[in-house]
């Protein structure tokens, strides 16, 4: 077999597509990757158009060939941008996912040396390995791009927690420090206070017998004595003393009443036993929320209550509830620059919800920082001033409560605030 | 490593080469898009990899493909398109309007392989050369660390092709290694000969 007899077999078994058409398009020959494909032998192909054998690429096979002819060079296709010029089966039909062939094409011109082209040779390459491949590559490298913005998620959300975690030890190690020396101060005033409780009976009674003395020695008659009497109580000032002495025992068992009602309210704001739950009237919480604030409040706003009469009573946390309630309000006057309004409404909406409203008509808060209020330790207070954790607590507990608070607001008219709790009749749904 | 110098009587023949290859180049384009394509005056420097590196300092604006060849001279075909007049050149080649991501690539790809093919092949014929082209690729330089490449000195040359009606221009750059330079020489001593 010579080289030139021996070329045509060689072509013929090529495991790529090899395709020779002329000027007008017409198939002149092809190898055995387009025959045994399409099962039009390379006899029967001959003097055939494009046109006619694959009427939907030939607007681009066309292009591309006027284009090897018109240049004397080579042009391409490339799988990423047509992956199925030919619509070749996969190579893969049992095996592979996909389900036809990904193609890399080359369309060259043939000539005599330094004559024009005669023919364009269209190269098919089967790719479709190389394609899934690349593809699953990318799709992994997506996948794994996805998982990461997952964990830097996660690990910022680990970050915050873990902020919030260690500024919560601390509120909570200064609630056992105030519960502490409240546990330490209440023994002994309680002791204090029922000593002067005592003390006022005794003296009530010790003064009603130093009374009965004074009178049956007057009654005796015998002046000698009686002035003697006189003389020691004016001596020892008597009319003075049984005076002040009510008055030190009183102020005492009223100085004692208060720092009970300091320690009191010590052991509340450490959350000791605040955080029972129990049937509670919304409504009165907000008024003696309110009570505590009338001096941050009372000089710059007035409240307009709006409460719907016969509310249901709400199984809740009242003392935390409460702190959610003293938050809004104090947030609400603090944004009144002058003199303002503070509306509180509380309503049932909808059976099985209470929905209540705090709105006030101070300086507002744009869109941007609406986004952040309930993020723990943002503030828009000057340092030392706010914790930042104010609204970030009371999200934390209208979400115990299984409930959901929400800011809508203008910049320079006013904030609202509506907290919607689920009027929950179960007491076995206690959450925490 | 010393570098082959290139001396000015072989630039200029070598500069009237690119001249007649660059006009054939642009000859061909315009009959494909039938678009009138005015081209600048050839550029050749001899660079090194540093310079070679600010070649990119446009960076998004453009797109780059990048198409290298084999033979008696080896080097890479670089084309760098302004973005911002692909979409009305796509127009002119018949792709849709505005044409989508891959067929933007295509038309890249077709482009680049006609200016790189037309230059480069036009340039050997004229020097008796022969070379053959791959495929272009797309080529994005900032995935690229140019701090690492492995040559000390290239020849550049370099033309920008015009096409006024459709706001497009691309600049041509043939990229030749060093082993070939002196062969580029030999090619063109023999021409002046």
């Amino acid at each position: 077999m010579t080289l030139d007899e021996l070329f045509p077999y060689v072509i013929r078994q090529l495991p790529i597509g090899v395709c020779v058409v002329n000027p007008e398009y017409n198939v002149v020959t092809w190898n055995n990757f387009f025959a045994e494909r399409l099962n039009i032998t390379e006899q029967e192909v001959h003097g055939r158009t494009l046109a006619d054998l694959f009427p939907q690429q030939f607007a681009f096979l066309k292009r591309k060939i006027d284009s090897a002819f018109l240049l004397n060079h080579s042009s391409f296709s490339y799988w990423e941008q047509r992956p199925h010029v030919f619509q070749f089966q996969s190579s893969r039909p049992i095996t592979g996912e996909e389900t036809a062939m990904y193609q890399n094409i080359e369309l060259f011109p043939l000539s005599a040396p330094e004559a024009a082209p005669e023919f364009v040779c269209i190269i098919v390459h089967d790719v479709t390995v190389q394609a899934s491949y690349y593809q699953e590559l990318r799709r992994m490298a997506g996948q794994l791009e996805q998982e990461r913005d997952a964990q830097k998620e996660l690990l910022r959300k680990l970050k915050e927690t873990q902020s919030q975690l260690l500024q919560s030890e601390k509120m909570a190690s200064i609630g056992q420090l105030a519960a502490g020396v409240a546990h330490e101060i209440n023994n002994p005033i309680g002791y204090i206070n029922s000593n002067i409780q005592s003390l006022k009976d005794y003296m009530q009674t010790y003064t009603q017998y130093n009374q009965s003395l004074m009178q049956l020695i007057d009654s005796t008659g015998l002046d000698k004595l009686i002035a003697q009497k006189d003389l020691l109580a004016e001596e020892k000032q008597i009319n003075y003393l049984n005076e002040d002495i009510w008055d030190l025992i009183n102020e005492s068992l009223e100085g004692a009443e208060r720092v009970i009602a300091i320690v009191r309210s010590l052991k509340d704001f450490s959350h000791v036993d605040s955080s029972e739950w129990c049937y509670a009237d919304i409504t009165q919480g907000i008024e003696n929320t309110l009570k505590i604030l009338q001096h941050e409040i009372k000089y710059k706003a007035i409240v307009h209550r709006d409460y719907q009469p016969e509310l249901p009573l709400l199984y809740c946390q009242p003392m935390q509830l409460n702190q959610v309630f003293m938050n809004l309000l104090v947030n609400a006057a603090q944004a009144i620059e002058d003199k303002g309004d503070i509306y509180i409404s509380v309503q049932t909406p909808e059976s099985g919800v209470l929905e209540i409203k705090v709105r006030d008509t101070g300086c507002g808060i744009s869109n941007e920082i609406q986004q952040k209020i309930f993020e723990p330790f943002f503030t828009t207070k000057p340092v030392g001033s706010g914790t930042g954790l104010g609204l970030s607590l009371s999200y934390g507990i209208i979400k115990q409560h299984k409930g959901d608070i929400q800011v809508s607001s203008q910049p320079e008219q006013g904030t609202e605030f509506c907290i919607r709790l689920p009027i929950v009749d179960e007491p076995t749904d206690k959450g925490m | 490593m010393s570098t082959v110098q290139i001396s000015d009587d072989q630039k200029d023949a070598l500069q009237e080469i690119l001249n007649i290859s660059m006009g054939q180049a642009a000859n061909s384009l315009a009959r494909l898009i039938s678009c009138k394509i005015t081209l600048s005056i050839p550029q050749i420097s001899q660079t090194t990899p540093h310079e070679f590196s600010q070649l990119f300092e446009q960076g998004e604006t453009m797109h780059y493909t990048r198409q290298s060849f084999l033979g008696d001279l080896k080097g890479e075909m670089l084309c760098l398109m302004d973005k911002s007049g692909c979409d009305a050149f796509a127009e002119a080649m018949d792709y849709s309007n505005p044409p989508s991501a891959t067929e933007l690539q295509e038309l890249i790809l077709d482009v680049s392989n006609v200016l790189a093919g037309a230059c480069l092949l036009g340039m050997s014929k004229q020097l008796t050369l022969r070379n053959t082209l791959n495929p272009p690729m797309l080529f994005d330089p900032t995935l690229t660390d140019f701090s690492n490449l492995k040559w000390q000195s290239a020849l550049l040359m370099e033309v920008d092709f015009v096409v006024e009606r459709a706001n497009f221009s691309s600049r041509v750059i043939i990229c030749l290694e060093e082993s070939s330079i002196s062969e580029l020489i030999d090619r063109i001593d023999k021409l002046l000969e």
